[in-house]
């Protein structure tokens, strides 16, 4: 049925439409507010009148050539095209700033089209059988999990766990703005009816990059003089070597779960995937004091997992008819206006479809590793255009890209006020990532938490008796609690050294 | 005038410095405070199946480890003050920095008049004018390329309205240009 899916998607006339899909769905990804949600939603129309073969075959291409174009900006401007990439630019863009932007662009570029092909392979292989262990994951352990993964970045990932916690708490915090899940109660809005539907988490994301990068690179003029010279590095194929591939095999294996697991899990996704593999490469390395200084194994990990998790999101989608983040639910949307029923039923009913799309997804991938290995010389050549040309550039078309997500000037107001946080949370050394991570995951952790006390009627117990989600928060505890305990043993260490100093000083 | 503001942001820049946990804890603390006290009055929507399934609980929840968290901050931040005040920016370091703050402020002013006029002047005029504005305030005057800076700006601005309003649906305000974009 595979073999029939990739005959019916090789003519000229699929391969230049995935192609233009694969390239709008990279613009969409690169553009920092863009996103590949956005992209499937102006192009559902357009659907409309086409087959559903082509339909599909487009919608797949936006997708993927979506969540990987991320990697472009958060790589040369340090500004994430969406929540998907944030990680990459912890060592993306240091290691395109010691001159190796194009190294960096290739390793991503290579390591999401492993990702994206891997959790392909296990969604054809295992789609079923998984979708049945995500359909027994009750509000119990959804919210077990969405505890255990901020846990995970918030002590594994940090410095400071105190300042860590605070910022994943005021994350939270932000998410109680609006409507209340469940029971729709109003929160916080003090009588502004725009913040119903809370803080726009794409405006809010952009600003906190964008607006804080202009903010500090303005702090200094920029002299004639210092026009860098950017030493011109030439990369022989996607700048790594085959000892540095497979020296990044465990790395790459343990993403690809990470994101393989977060995708599959109702409205998690990319945008948790990228960052707790990050912390998990970062916990499991021999060299973790290295990472976001430029190192290989964190591009790795963002790429790879956030490609992973398409994977991972369209079991759910083709199996139970569930969405598993953003664009899965508009492909949700394509499935009901072509007339299909995604659910347990659909590999029997439309199972030539199915196949056809796990054949465009394949075919797309690869469209998106040649048109981005070509494209890597063009894209690195962002990063010569002066500062003070690209900074006010970059912030004019976030604030479009801001307003374009419910067409209200509300959403460029939230991208300034976010940057100010920013900015504000910079000069406290308050850790951003644990803070994006709250706003991304507030709702969703609130949610499966009063789900879970309403079936258990207000008792906390089946937290702790359900055997998956006892796991799961005590990992998040042992995260949390190692962290406090290595932070306090190292505070310390530090009087004493400092103890002793004086002492010699005295002496 | 510019001296006295220039020590105000300077004692600023150095409290700051000296203070850092322990603003950001009472910033916390208070906040949360006042969030947690708030929370008593969400209506409730439903009869809760039970004291916790409410729309209150979990902001009580959140600030009320929140609080805690900021008092820590607090303490922490006190004890450190000594230490903080030895490493406490001073001379050129210092000068520096409030060169960067005022900077900031302007940088940020200008993003502000940028969207609070979009609407009513519209958006190609305030683009070409903020873009103008940040490239030329960015460098120092001998990086000036004024014909270069306002091909890129008019460019970028025009490009982005009609790419936007032509492919994805999106009609940026129009402002003073309502007639002439039609």
């Amino acid at each position: 049925m595979l073999l029939n899916g990739f005959t019916s998607l090789l003519t000229l006339e699929m391969i230049l439409l995935m192609f233009g899909g694969v390239v709008v769905g990279i613009i969409f990804g690169a553009i920092p507010g863009l996103s590949a949600t956005m992209a499937i939603v102006l192009f559902l129309p357009i659907t409309f009148n086409m087959g559903t073969t082509q339909a599909f075959a487009l919608l797949v291409a936006l997708y993927i050539g979506g969540v990987s174009g991320g990697l472009i900006s958060a790589i040369l401007i340090n500004i994430p095209g969406s929540a998907m990439s944030i990680a990459t630019c912890y060592d993306g863009h240091p290691m395109a700033n010691q001159g190796h932007a194009q190294r960096a662009l290739g390793i991503g570029v290579f390591f999401s089209f492993l990702g994206t092909v891997i959790s392909l392979a296990i969604m054809m292989v295992a789609a079923p059988a998984l979708a049945s262990i995500a359909v027994k994951m009750s509000s119990f352990e959804i919210f077990s999990m969405t505890f255990c993964a901020i846990a995970l970045v918030t002590g594994v990932g940090s410095k400071d766990v105190i300042k860590s916690l605070a910022s994943a708490f005021f994350g939270i915090a932000m998410c109680l703005i609006g409507m209340a899940p469940v029971d729709g109660a109003i929160r916080y809005t003090f009588g502004n009816s725009k913040l119903l539907g809370g803080i726009p988490l794409t405006s809010a994301v952009v600003g906190m990059f964008a607006v804080t990068e202009i903010l500090k690179t303005v702090g200094k003029k920029i002299t004639a003089e210092k026009v860098e010279q950017r030493h011109r590095e030439k990369i022989k194929g996607f700048g790594f070597s085959f000892k540095e591939f497979v020296g990044q095999l465990k790395n790459f294996f343990i993403s690809s779960a990470v994101g393989l697991g977060i995708g599959f899990l109702p409205g998690m996704g990319g945008s948790l995937a990228n960052q707790v593999a990050y912390v998990t490469v970062q916990k499991a390395s021999k060299y973790p004091e290295k990472f976001g200084t430029g190192v290989m194994d964190g591009i790795v990990a963002s790429e790879t997992s956030n490609n992973a998790s398409i994977g991972g999101a369209m079991i759910p989608l083709l199996a139970l008819g569930i969405p598993g983040d953003g664009p899965t639910a508009m492909l949700l949307s394509a499935f009901t206006i072509h007339g299909i029923v995604a659910g347990p039923l659909l590999f029997k009913t439309s199972g030539p479809l199915v196949y056809t799309v796990f054949a465009a997804m394949i075919v797309c991938s690869l469209l998106m590793l040649v048109i981005e290995y070509f494209g890597i010389p063009v894209f690195a050549k962002i990063i010569d255009v002066p500062r003070q040309i690209l900074f006010p550039v970059v912030l004019v078309i976030c604030v479009v890209a801001a307003f374009s997500n419910n067409k209200i000037m509300f959403d460029c107001w939230m991208l300034l006020i976010f940057g100010i946080i920013g900015v504000v949370i910079g000069k406290f050394d308050f850790p951003r990532t644990p803070m994006i991570l709250g706003l991304v995951l507030g709702t969703n952790l609130e949610t499966n938490l009063r789900r879970a006390l309403q079936l258990s009627r207000g008792s906390f117990v089946p937290f702790f008796t359900r055997p998956v989600s006892c796991i799961l928060l005590l990992a998040g505890i042992f995260f949390i609690g190692s962290a406090i305990v290595r932070q306090f043993i190292a505070l310390v260490k530090a009087r004493k050294a400092a103890d002793a100093a004086e002492a010699v000083k005295e002496a | 005038m510019k001296q006295k503001l220039d020590k105000v942001i300077a004692g600023m820049i150095r409290g700051f410095h000296i203070y850092n946990d322990t603003i950001l804890g009472a910033i916390l603390f208070l906040g949360s405070l006042a969030l947690f006290i708030l929370s008593f009055s969400i209506k409730i929507m439903k009869t809760p199946v039970s004291g916790v399934d409410t729309a209150r609980f979990f902001p009580q929840l959140i600030f009320g480890a929140l609080m805690p968290l900021g008092l820590v901050l607090i303490v922490r931040g006190l004890l450190q003050a000594k230490i903080q005040r030895k490493t406490a920016p001073e001379g050129e370091k210092l000068e520096a920095g409030v060169t960067a703050f005022k900077r900031s402020i302007v940088a940020l002013l200008a993003i502000t008049v940028f969207i609070a006029l979009m609407e009513p002047v519209g958006y190609i005029p305030m683009a070409i004018l903020y873009m103008l504005f940040n490239m030329f305030y960015m460098c120092e005057r001998k990086a000036w390329k004024p014909v270069l800076f306002v091909i890129v700006a008019v460019a970028v601005a025009l490009a982005s309205y009609f790419l936007f309003r032509q492919f994805v649906y999106v009609r940026l305000p129009a402002g003073i240009l309502k007639g002439v974009l039609g």
